[in-house]
């Protein structure tokens, strides 16, 4: 059975300050900012922090619990945006 | 070296020197030598840079080379900005000849000064603590600026703000504020004694005129500002003074987007805004009535630390 994990390929590109209302990130290589909300700003944190997650374990540590499906499906849908905004890759295991 | 400032020189000294050799004029942090035969031109230096220094040729360093020359005499007279020879922009009535000086002095800043991060923005500072109004044409920015620097503020300056991305801190520099329209004639009844420069007509963006900066603006130039407030302004014809809470990272966003270089710092330069937005009270101010815009910022507190 295959799993698709996530991970950050390009760690050392980006720079994120974030405050309690949300944050910003830097992307070095294209020059370019983006506005997170802080939910989005927590998950891109682990990700820049850890070298592979799947969506399920994004979803666990964030809530500190179990997630629902439907947590985990939100999580899925942060992570495909993240993908189109070349953060972020999937990686088929 | 040998230090006078624009009204100790001889009465025709200016006009003669501008059509020929230069001057050399202290804007801090900057050195400027500029030249130009249109009368206009000597006016508006003579007038509103009468307190800042010139130098003397033989013993100084200018960064920047800039002249306004006439192009056409007759039909409609033209005038073109030119730097160390090259002429960036399309020529302008003659009789917009000083402002086409003071819109070319801030692209050449813009342009080329880049060991700091320029932001377009107002900056004042009091009690030590700078206050930035980022906004784009038509927000309010610069007569806002003027009534708080005609209010005790110390003007750093009406056009950029000059952030240094290693300290954090900005670097004052004082020059002549930009009014339009309806707002010269709004300060120079809040002001009838502040000293104006000559008037442009039918420019691009209205009736233009400059405003000279204080004094104590200018004899402070030296001392920089650690920011500790950042507003973005908005003018609404009759609304009432509404100040709102800015949450940081659309701040940051807008802080960036007003910046012409931070991009060349790469990620120090978002760092460094990052930085003055986190250090900062951040706010949007809708405002028609500016003496309760004026009172609102004196009443502003210092950041929690």
């Amino acid at each position: 059975m295959h799993l698709v994990v996530w991970r950050c390929p390009r760690i050392e590109d980006f720079s994120l300050q974030n405050w309690s209302e949300g944050g910003v990130v830097f992307d070095d290589a294209e020059g370019h900012l983006h506005e997170l909300t802080l939910a989005a700003c927590d998950v891109f944190n682990l990700l820049l922090n850890q070298n592979s997650w799947t969506s399920l374990e994004l979803a666990n540590t964030l809530l500190g619990e179990e997630p629902s499906l439907t947590e985990v499906a939100q999580m899925d849908q942060l992570l495909m945006h993240f993908e189109a905004m070349n953060f972020v890759e999937r990686v088929v295991v | 070296m040998t230090l006078r400032t624009i009204s100790t020189l001889f009465p025709g000294e200016l006009s003669t020197l501008l059509g020929g050799r230069g001057v050399r004029l202290h804007v801090p942090p900057f050195v400027i030598h500029i030249q130009s035969q249109i009368p206009v031109v000597s006016e508006g230096l003579g007038r509103l840079y009468a307190d800042h220094i010139c130098l003397d040729e033989e013993d100084s360093f200018a960064d920047f080379h800039v002249a306004v020359l006439l192009k056409r005499r007759l039909f409609r007279p033209l005038c073109a900005f030119e730097m160390d020879g090259f002429q960036p922009f399309t020529p302008l009535a003659a009789g917009e000849a000083f402002a086409f000086l003071e819109w070319g002095m801030n692209w050449c800043v813009t342009s080329y000064c880049h060991t700091l991060i320029t932001i377009h923005s107002a900056v004042l500072e009091r009690d030590g603590r700078a206050l930035i109004l980022p906004a784009p044409p038509g927000s309010g920015k610069s007569t806002l600026c003027a009534a708080l620097m005609l209010n005790g503020w110390r003007l750093l300056s009406d056009e950029m703000a000059l952030l240094d991305p290693v300290t954090g801190f900005v670097t004052p520099s004082p020059r002549p504020v930009s009014l339009k329209n309806q707002s010269i004639e709004i300060i120079q009844r809040m002001a009838p004694h502040a000293v104006f420069g000559p008037v442009a007509h039918d420019t691009m963006k209205g009736t233009v005129a400059h405003m000279k900066v204080s004094q104590d603006s200018l004899a402070r130039s030296h001392v920089a500002a650690l920011p500790a407030w950042l507003v973005f302004p908005r003018y609404q014809a009759g609304s009432t003074t509404r100040p709102e809470a800015h949450p940081k990272p659309a701040s940051l966003m807008q802080l960036a987007e007003n910046s012409f270089n931070h991009h060349v710092h790469g990620r120090h330069g978002f760092d460094a805004l990052a930085r003055v937005v986190d250090r900062s009270d951040c706010y949007n101010l809708t405002y028609s009535q500016l003496p309760e815009a004026i009172d609102w910022f004196n009443h502003l507190p210092l950041p929690a630390a």
